[in-house]
């Protein structure tokens, strides 16, 4: 698992910010805009985007229509980074399994020639 | 911390306590090696599971729990594993054969995070809506 699956699975196991993330899949959203959505306070919701952008989930600009509006936006990398490892780990045990299953059938056709 | 899991799960035709004895006694048979170490003998030897070889024994799993014929929680230390990752092997009976379910679980990992593919999970919904959102840059359906 590279640093960054780690990275954003540790960000993400906060409730608040999977809400974060949730809510910024469907498009920007101001910082406002995102505390109203997940009735949070500003100080917190603060807290949590410090913590998004420092995994590198969340990036803010100046909105340009409004200097004094920030604009916060999901960055898709990091979420595809752990839809692939999960996969990959998934996948692992899928093969397992159906290694698994093909001993047993093995097995039970064994039984039925005796 | 949250705890989720990636879970696969398959059916097998043995009735269940014949089904557990094929896991946990034939895993040599049955367990896909480590190319690397393709000769490993794969087996639970006392409470570990380990995987001997010429090179020396890899540790991969030490035993939580085992409660025959329906249930085996491993402190996984294996491939693809992390400090305090938990496997749980559960065993259910499906008609007249066993259901057998491996749970994967990890500090963080949002549940349903895999389930042999992403359709229809946390990661998965995530992913189509940003793609709805953002079309070019999300490579959706990998």
């Amino acid at each position: 698992m590279s640093d960054q699956v780690g990275a954003t699975l540790v960000a993400l196991a906060d409730p608040t910010r999977r809400g974060i993330v949730e809510a910024l899949a469907h498009g920007r959203l101001s910082a406002g805009e995102l505390a109203a959505h997940l009735d949070v306070t500003a100080a917190v919701l603060t807290r949590h985007l410090r913590v998004l952008r420092a995994g590198r989930l969340v990036t803010v600009a100046l909105d340009p229509n409004d200097y004094r509006r920030h604009i916060y936006e999901l960055l898709p990398d990091p979420v595809i980074e752990v839809r692939d490892w999960a996969d990959d780990l998934a996948g692992f045990w899928q093969g397992q399994l159906a290694s698994f299953a093909a001993h047993t059938e093995e097995k039970r056709r064994g039984r039925g020639r005796r | 911390m949250a705890v989720g899991e990636v879970l696969a799960t398959t059916r097998v035709g043995l009735g269940l306590d014949d089904a557990f004895r094929a896991f946990t006694e034939d895993i040599d048979h049955w367990w896909q090696r480590d190319p690397a170490r393709p000769d490993a003998i794969v087996q639970f030897h006392g409470d570990r599971l380990v995987s001997v070889a010429a090179e020396g024994t890899e540790f991969l799993a030490e035993v939580a729990q085992w409660s025959p014929p329906s249930l085996v929680e491993l402190r996984w230390h294996g491939p693809h594993s992390q400090p305090g990752d938990v496997v749980i092997v559960e065993l259910s009976p499906d008609g007249v054969g066993t259901r057998v379910t491996i749970r994967h679980r990890r500090d963080g990992l949002v549940p349903g995070a895999g389930a042999g593919g992403v359709t229809g999970t946390w990661w998965g919904d995530l992913l189509r809506r940003l793609a709805a959102a953002h079309p070019s840059p999300v490579r959706q359906g990998q």
